[in-house]
């Protein structure tokens, strides 16, 4: 009734008005209610799943109670399915399915198991995983000293920590402030561009696909030069400050802190995908209805815009949530700091590396309570995340979203807010840039360019992990492309029982840990055919193949979404049978968007960190560009060391934006969709 | 030329009903059409004879040819579908031969040249010359509607289905197109199932028509039999205009005489033969607007006395809304006739006119002997023998 009151106002307010409330108290109110919106969906998913869980227990429960009967209506069940399955499937979907399947059982099912497994063997009569709940290390001590999160060294700087509160507890409360800096970033960025027309918007856009590129990895090796105590940021405020007869006190993070800063900045593009495309994807006439109605600006967008892009903004964040919890390149670029180590991801690679030859439990057991994370996560937006999802997020194209121009004025203070929020935003790819060309421990403000960090590029080592990274990369994503299409199109045409089991398999390694499996190809398969002791290869080219599948399966089904089944029966009705229909018409109506899709598992593999650092460890020389980045980061100066890591990320930057402006060329509107979730 | 039969066919989705108990006999050579609103199972019935659904229950032949389990590529139907499905990625030609390049006759393929020389001769059946190298996107409604016609008519089918072909077009184009359709179907004379909610389009184009609703299939008549003599309530209504009564039998024979509410007594017929009528049985009787006069010219005709509470002009007739105690009732009366709001009004129905129907729909159908939907297991047995 408020909101509408201002346009009754001619009329004599009644007992049924009440006076309108303060604009400014308004907007804090309803800010407030965003925050709180945002955790309660989440919430609200979390308890879902529960339930969902729950149902499933109390049905196998009622399943039990009376075994003969309906093991009878299962079995009558089982075998309707069984004549859907063989009407439902030719022999071209049979061999995809079986595929699919095997290598989505041997390669991600059965280490996952494995894992879990792992984590209940019994080692000093009890369980692994219960033996981890009671080191001091895992959790919370509660001593003051956990607390100091600023700290100034001897040397003048003041150094902002990050609160220890063991190991489990930290990795969960880095991801939940990681997730609100990600949500807060993303959804602003979103919304300015969903909705907003004005000069140099193109610009703001291409820019705003940076951040997606590179892993937390190398801008976190960027970052820690850029924020450092001594470090660029720090140089240029003090000489600021100095100019005014001030002085800047230097600033420097460290340990969790620096983490969350790193994510923060690098994982907020996640959320700002899915936000765009459920901006997007809201059909104007039901803003226009509100507006229609008396509902106008932070109204408008409180009452309607922000409800409907809600649902988008929310897996985006959870997804940023998994994603800060599995990061395992950031901890060990700070893992100076002890304070870093003390995270989930990090703690599964130390125990697996640690052991030479034998495989502890310990790993796998810490991967676990990684994997449950992860996995409740993924299942509370199951849904979001499914491929079939799909049929409504494609729409985007289909109606001129509202946008509104801006005047001149009001173009100029947005570029002040936007150019200073789009400097934190960029720093991790500015800095690794700046860092590249820097030289070698000069403290100058700003420091002399030089070319010599690329002299890297030249060592045969590099070069060779480079060759065997692109050729990793790409047998990898030839297997996602035939793989890939074919799970799109048996789930997006094939009516078979199972087809959502098989959705959330191919898309469920989105969000599942890459320490995770890859500690459970260590469990699973070391001193086997499939991973000998000194030769990772195999196993690396896998886990790029399971872990970067999502996104050409999404791509392939986004076509297929596009494509209607008409055209498929109006080939079969003229005589085609369903493989040559396949090859003859669905191939060639998809063939961009697969190919789109391909190019990002692409690029994706190239930068892919913690299977590459995990699985490259057991033989370097077979280790892909990521383990060698990681290498030459910890090595000497002047040769190795930062400044060289700095240049292969560079390398690896630009690779990646090329990719992505290709595939941006591609599927115009669609790619938001496509590279988000 | 076939003969389609459907055999007591049934298709669910899930829980949803979406056609059941069909049978029926589309003779070769003839346009049948399938009638009814959206949802009514038209569509699917259609997709079940060309092969894109199997039914739960029931069979369908081509002739004698049993083709319920046969895939939808080896059932030599040639479909035209609502939005035409054309291929964007290819030519119209291309679009047009890919069905003769994937045809086989005992191991044999047709020659290029011989699939060039078809496909021009079927291009110009459609009036599409000169338009054969653009892709579908260059080509307007109508002319895309032709090269989906084409593509289903190059590989000389045996049963040619439309699943609402015109309902994308405007009106006068639907026009066009509709003579077009009638003009090639008479020329090649194929036996054609045509699919529309357009009550005009079915009655002008069929020789037969199906009226569905809820799935069932209502009557199944020539379009003559189905105006003038709709066996359930939903025909009368869905076919035409009418004033629906409800009444209660008081004495059977041809003529059958039955009670109003307000005790008025209206004698009339049942279009129905064989249908159990009892003395006592609610039924609703049925009357034509046109079939309303303002003269008495029989005897036997009933008298109908109401109120006008609008009178539309129409040119050629005035349409007269009035209401008889609680009814709304409808008539159409020359445009000379006297009457405005208000006017106390009083016509006449002759009781050949006067349809009687049972209450029921479908269910009503089924207690008649001969009607294929008359006690359904002993259908069964009698259609297989």
């Amino acid at each position: 009734m408020a909101e509408v009151s201002e346009t009754t106002e001619s009329e004599s307010p009644g007992t049924e008005m009440v006076r309108q409330e303060n604009l400014f108290v308004a907007v804090l109110r309803s800010l407030g209610n965003l925050v709180i919106g945002l955790f309660k969906g989440i919430a609200q998913r979390i308890i879902r799943f529960v339930k969902w869980t729950w149902r499933g227990v109390v049905r196998l429960a009622g399943f039990l109670r009376s075994p003969a009967k309906n093991t009878r209506i299962l079995s009558d069940k089982f075998i309707s399915g069984v004549h859907t399955f063989r009407r439902e499937m030719d022999s071209l979907s049979s061999i995809q399915l079986l595929a699919i399947i095997i290598v989505f059982g041997v390669f991600l099912i059965a280490p996952l198991l494995k894992v879990v497994v792992g984590s209940f063997t019994i080692q000093e009569g009890e369980f692994v995983i219960l033996l981890l709940l009671r080191n001091p290390v895992f959790l919370p001590q509660w001593s003051p000293a956990d607390f100091r999160v600023i700290r100034p060294s001897p040397s003048g700087i003041v150094e902002i920590w990050g609160i220890e509160m063991g190991v489990i507890l930290n990795s969960l409360y880095v991801a939940a402030i990681v997730t609100c800096i990600a949500v807060a970033l993303g959804t602003f960025f979103a919304y300015l561009i969903a909705r907003y027309e004005f000069r140099g918007k193109t610009i703001l856009r291409t820019v705003l696909l940076f951040p997606m590129l590179s892993t937390p990895f190398v801008g976190a090796i960027g970052i820690k030069w850029f924020l450092g105590g001594n470090g660029f940021l720090n140089n240029l405020a003090s000489a600021f400050f100095s100019w005014f007869g001030l002085t800047w006190t230097r600033i420097e993070f460290h340990g969790l802190a620096a983490i969350i800063l790193v994510q923060g900045l690098s994982l907020f593009s996640l959320v700002y995908l899915n936000a765009y495309s459920s901006f997007v994807s809201i059909d104007p006439s039901l803003e226009e209805q509100a507006e229609n109605l008396g509902a106008k600006g932070f109204t408008l967008f409180r009452t309607v815009t922000l409800p409907l892009a809600m649902p988008g903004i929310q897996a985006g964040a959870i997804l940023a949530f998994i994603l800060s919890i599995e990061d395992l390149g950031t901890p060990i670029v700070f893992s100076e700091d002890l304070q870093a180590q003390h995270c989930l991801a990090y703690q599964v690679f130390i125990n697996i590396t640690s052991e030479s030859g034998s495989i502890s439990p310990i790993g796998p057991a810490i991967g676990m309570i990684l994997l449950a994370f992860a996995l409740m996560g993924f299942l509370a937006i199951r849904k979001y995340a499914a491929l079939r999802s799909y049929a409504s997020g494609s729409k985007g194209g289909q109606w001129n979203p509202r946008t509104r121009r801006l005047s001149a004025r009001a173009t100029v203070l947005l570029y002040l807010l936007v150019v200073s929020m789009l400097f934190f935003a960029l720093i991790p790819q500015m800095s690794v840039i700046l860092l590249s060309f820097a030289e070698y421990r000069s403290s100058a403000l700003f420091p002399p360019l030089t070319l010599d960090n690329f002299a890297i590029l030249m060592n045969s080592d590099i070069q060779g992990a480079l060759t065997r990274t692109l050729s990793y990369a790409g047998i990898a994503t030839i297997g996602i492309v035939l793989l890939g299409v074919s799970a799109a199109y048996i789930i997006s045409r094939r009516k078979i029982p199972g087809r959502t089991a098989l959705d959330l398999l191919v898309t469920s390694p989105i969000a599942i840990p890459g320490t995770v499996i890859a500690a459970g190809y260590f469990t699973l398969f070391y001193n086997t055919p499939f991973f000998p002791r000194d030769a990772p290869m195999f196993l690396i080219v896998m886990s790029y193949l399971v872990r970067k599948f999502p996104f050409t399966v999404r791509a392939a089904y986004a076509g297929l979404q596009q494509t209607p089944v008409v055209m498929e029966e109006a080939s079969l009705n003229v005589g085609a049978g369903r493989n040559t229909t396949f090859a003859k018409i669905v191939v060639p109506l998809i063939g961009l968007s697969v190919l789109a899709g391909a190019l990002l598992s692409f690029v994706y593999c190239v930068s892919e960190v913690s299977t590459s650092l995990l699985l490259g460890g057991a033989n370097y020389y077979q280790a892909p560009l990521t383990y060698w980045i990681n290498v030459t980061r910890a090595g000497l100066p002047p040769i190795y060391g930062i400044g060289p890591a700095a240049a292969l990320g560079v390398l690896m930057m630009s690779m990646q934006m090329v990719v992505i402006t290709v595939t941006n060329r591609i599927l115009k509107t669609r790619a938001s969709a496509m590279t988000g979730i | 030329m076939v003969t389609i039969h459907l055999v007591n066919l049934r298709k669910t989705f899930g829980d949803v009903i979406a056609t059941d108990d069909v049978n029926m006999d589309l003779e070769e050579g003839k346009l049948t059409t399938l009638l009814g609103p959206s949802g009514c199972g038209k569509t699917t019935l259609l997709r079940l004879i060309a092969g894109f659904y199997i039914p739960d229950r029931g069979r369908i032949f081509f002739d004698d040819r049993d083709v319920t389990e046969i895939p939808p590529n080896k059932r030599k139907t040639g479909m035209c579908f609502q939005n035409y499905a054309l291929w964007p990625h290819m030519t119209v030609f291309d679009n047009i031969s890919y069905g003769l390049k994937m045809k086989r006759m005992n191991g044999m393929k047709y020659t290029p040249a011989a699939i060039a020389n078809r496909v021009e001769k079927v291009i110009d059946l459609v009036h599409m010359q000169g338009l054969a190298n653009r892709t579908p996107h260059q080509l307007s409604g109508g002319q895309q509607q032709r090269v989906a016609l084409a593509r289903a008519l190059v590989i000389e089918p045996d049963v040619l289905l439309l699943d609402e072909p015109l309902s994308n077009l405007d009106a006068k184009l639907r026009h066009e197109m509709r003579e077009e359709i009638m003009r090639i179907q008479k020329e090649l004379s194929i036996t054609t199932v045509y699919v529309t909610h357009d009550q005009n389009e079915a009655l002008s184009i069929s020789d037969m028509v199906a009226v569905m609703d809820k799935g069932y299939i209502q009557q199944y008549a020539s379009p003559k039999e189905i105006y003038a003599r709709p066996q359930t309530i939903f025909v009368a209504d869905f076919i035409g205009k009418c004033t629906f009564i409800d009444a209660e039998i008081t004495s059977l024979g041809e003529y059958m005489k039955a009670r109003l509410p307000d005790g008025q007594v209206v004698s009339g017929r049942s279009p129905l033969e064989g249908y159990p009528f009892q003395v006592g049985e609610r039924v609703r009787c049925a009357v034509r607007p046109e079939d309303l006069q303002t003269e008495r010219t029989d005897p036997t005709d009933n008298e109908i006395m109401g109120v006008a509470n609008e009178v539309v002009y129409l040119g050629s007739n005035l349409e007269i809304h009035f209401k008889v105690g609680d009814i709304d009732a409808v008539s159409l009366l020359p445009p000379d006739a006297p009457a405005s709001k208000g006017d106390k009004i009083r016509l006449f129905a002759p009781r050949a006119n006067v349809m009687v129907l049972p209450l029921g729909g479908v269910d009503a159908l089924r207690k008649i002997p001969g009607h294929p939907l008359y006690s359904q297991p002993a259908a069964v047995s009698s259609s297989a023998a």
